[in-house]
């Protein structure tokens, strides 16, 4: 008789064969990006298929002692077909001119920072703002994305995502030593002063929120600025216009007026103190149209001193790591970055004629995209 | 940017050491519990689901005992998400998991084979990482 996990193998077999025959039908006239893409997607789900196969054929599948451990590999790779499915699939079967521009835009970017892997594929098909997809390679934007530049620096953040994933040991653990350092001095320091229990409590209760998963949006956010310099302090400020509240955090992004401090820093570092000022300008700027109040305890649930730390040290790796850094490179070789600032240039100067200067620019950006250039000296 | 970013790169980390645990413990399991090895595997199979295991299990062990030590790089091999799921998990019995988990990075270093306990220690473990990765997925795709 049929196990249920045999059950389950063989439809994780069917899945998968499914969607290796819709990749291998939707190759025809993609652009070389799509087709790496959808080549690496292929050998991804080719290899659970046959991991399934093989695991289908094992004399000791139904064994009790390992049959949990199958189920649970099985799960693994059940999550994997259905991202591809619901990602890669779905990006590969559309290829609108939107995501071929992205796509094409995403890998100059990766060029002109010296990105190291494949670059991922981009898709203007999110519900969600931007999103990450670590797992599928894929990065999703807004529909709208392909029409404007002052948002594009978010795409280095999510570009930095992938980086600080992969890049674990060179950028993620050296950030964690740092706040696991900073918190057990305070705890320490909060012991020999004899600070209420509650203080205490504070004090473990932001350790956690930053070592769980803030440390990765400020890493991804101080990536981002050493890769794409003032204007992504600009769109951030943008974005945080849209989002309301400047004080307020939740278990996985910390407070955008926090966000703002650590990109300034960066900036510090690059010797962009003007620029740094001048966001900082801005910010108080939208802080006084905001009704938000600073709540209690917050210089303590982001210190300056701890993201001038943090910084320092992402400054540091992300020159270890090879990257180039927005002010590195040589006038006109930056054909996004350059873009892009350009345009964070003529929006200050005149915000109601941007619209037309957007445009022409887009189309550029277009006509530069679809000629092959040089690597970014 | 969005929450699904951080929410992707979560599962990531947790599918990752989900999937690396439990194909070493799967290994070590048919070699020590059946006694035999596995379709396609060899001894080498067996000697590198050791090491990948003592290394995985060496992080696990000082991150359930850092209580007062300072942190060291090795705990960020295991995810602050599947401590906080194994610790909820076991409660009241967490020195004793974490010493039975102790005994077998001993075993593992000596070489010795591994007994029916230590992988009843170590399926706690499996479940808990399988766990944490499941419900990071499902609030990566919304299901």
């Amino acid at each position: 008789m049929t196990s249920l996990l045999q059950t389950l193998l063989l439809d994780l077999k069917r899945r998968g064969n499914w969607i290796l025959g819709e990749l291998a039908a939707v190759e025809k006239g993609l652009p070389a990006d799509f087709n790496r893409h959808r080549r690496e997607a292929f050998q991804r789900v080719t290899r659970a298929v046959a991991w399934a196969e093989h695991t289908l054929r094992d004399p000791d599948l139904a064994d009790p002692k390992l049959e949990p451990n199958f189920f649970r590999d099985f799960k693994r790779i059940s999550e994997l077909i259905v991202s591809i499915e619901d990602t890669s699939l779905l990006i590969l079967k559309r290829c609108s001119p939107e995501d071929r521009f992205l796509t094409a835009l995403l890998e100059q970017i990766c060029r002109e920072v010296v990105y190291k892997d494949s670059p991922p594929l981009c898709g203007a098909l999110s519900f969600q703002y931007f999103q990450a997809l670590m797992e599928t390679d894929i990065i999703m934007t807004p529909q709208g994305q392909a029409s404007e530049l002052l948002a594009l620096p978010d795409l280095y953040h999510e570009l930095a995502h992938f980086v600080v994933f992969r890049e674990r040991p060179a950028l993620e653990v050296p950030v964690l030593a740092i706040i696991h350092k900073y918190f057990a001095d305070a705890v320490r320091k909060g012991r020999q002063q004899g600070l209420p229990q509650a203080t205490m409590d504070a004090i473990g209760k932001n350790s956690t929120l930053w070592t769980s998963l803030w440390h990765v949006e400020f890493a991804c956010d101080m990536v981002a600025t050493y890769w794409c310099g003032p204007a992504y302090g600009l769109a951030n400020l943008r974005l945080s216009a849209t989002r309301g509240d400047p004080y307020q955090d939740s278990g996985t992004h910390p407070a955008d007026d926090a966000r703002k401090t650590g990109i300034e820093c960066i900036l510090k570092l690059a010797g962009e103190g003007a620029a740094a000022n001048e966001t900082d300008r801005m910010w108080q700027d939208l802080k006084r149209l905001s009704p938000s109040v600073q709540p209690g305890g917050y210089a303590k649930r982001y210190p300056v001193q701890l993201l001038e730390q943090v910084a320092h040290c992402v400054y540091e790796e992300c020159a270890g790591l090879g990257f180039r850094r927005f002010s590195q490179h040589q006038s006109g070789s930056a054909i996004v970055g350059g873009a892009i600032a350009q345009a964070w240039e003529a929006f200050q100067r005149d915000a109601a004629a941007f619209g037309a200067y957007e445009c022409s620019a887009i189309q550029a950006l277009k006509s530069k995209l679809a000629t092959p250039s040089k690597p970014s000296p | 940017m969005s929450e699904l970013s951080i929410i992707a790169h979560d599962y990531a980390l947790n599918a990752e050491f989900a999937r690396k645990f439990n194909d070493a413990v799967l290994i070590l399991k048919r070699r020590y519990l059946l006694g035999r090895l596995g379709n396609g595997e060899t001894e080498e199979n067996v000697k590198q689901a050791r090491i990948d295991l003592k290394v995985l299990l060496g992080s696990l062990v000082a991150a359930l005992q850092d209580e007062g030590k300072p942190w060291t790089a090795d705990q960020a091999q295991v995810p602050a998400d599947v401590l906080e799921r194994l610790r909820k998990r076991v409660k009241g019995g967490l020195e004793e998991v974490a010493a039975e988990l102790r005994g077998m990075v001993d075993d593992l270093a000596k070489g010795a084979a591994l007994r029916e306990p230590a992988f009843r220690a170590l399926d706690i473990v499996c479940e808990a990482a399988d766990q944490t990765a499941s419900a990071a997925f499902r609030r990566l795709r919304r299901i």
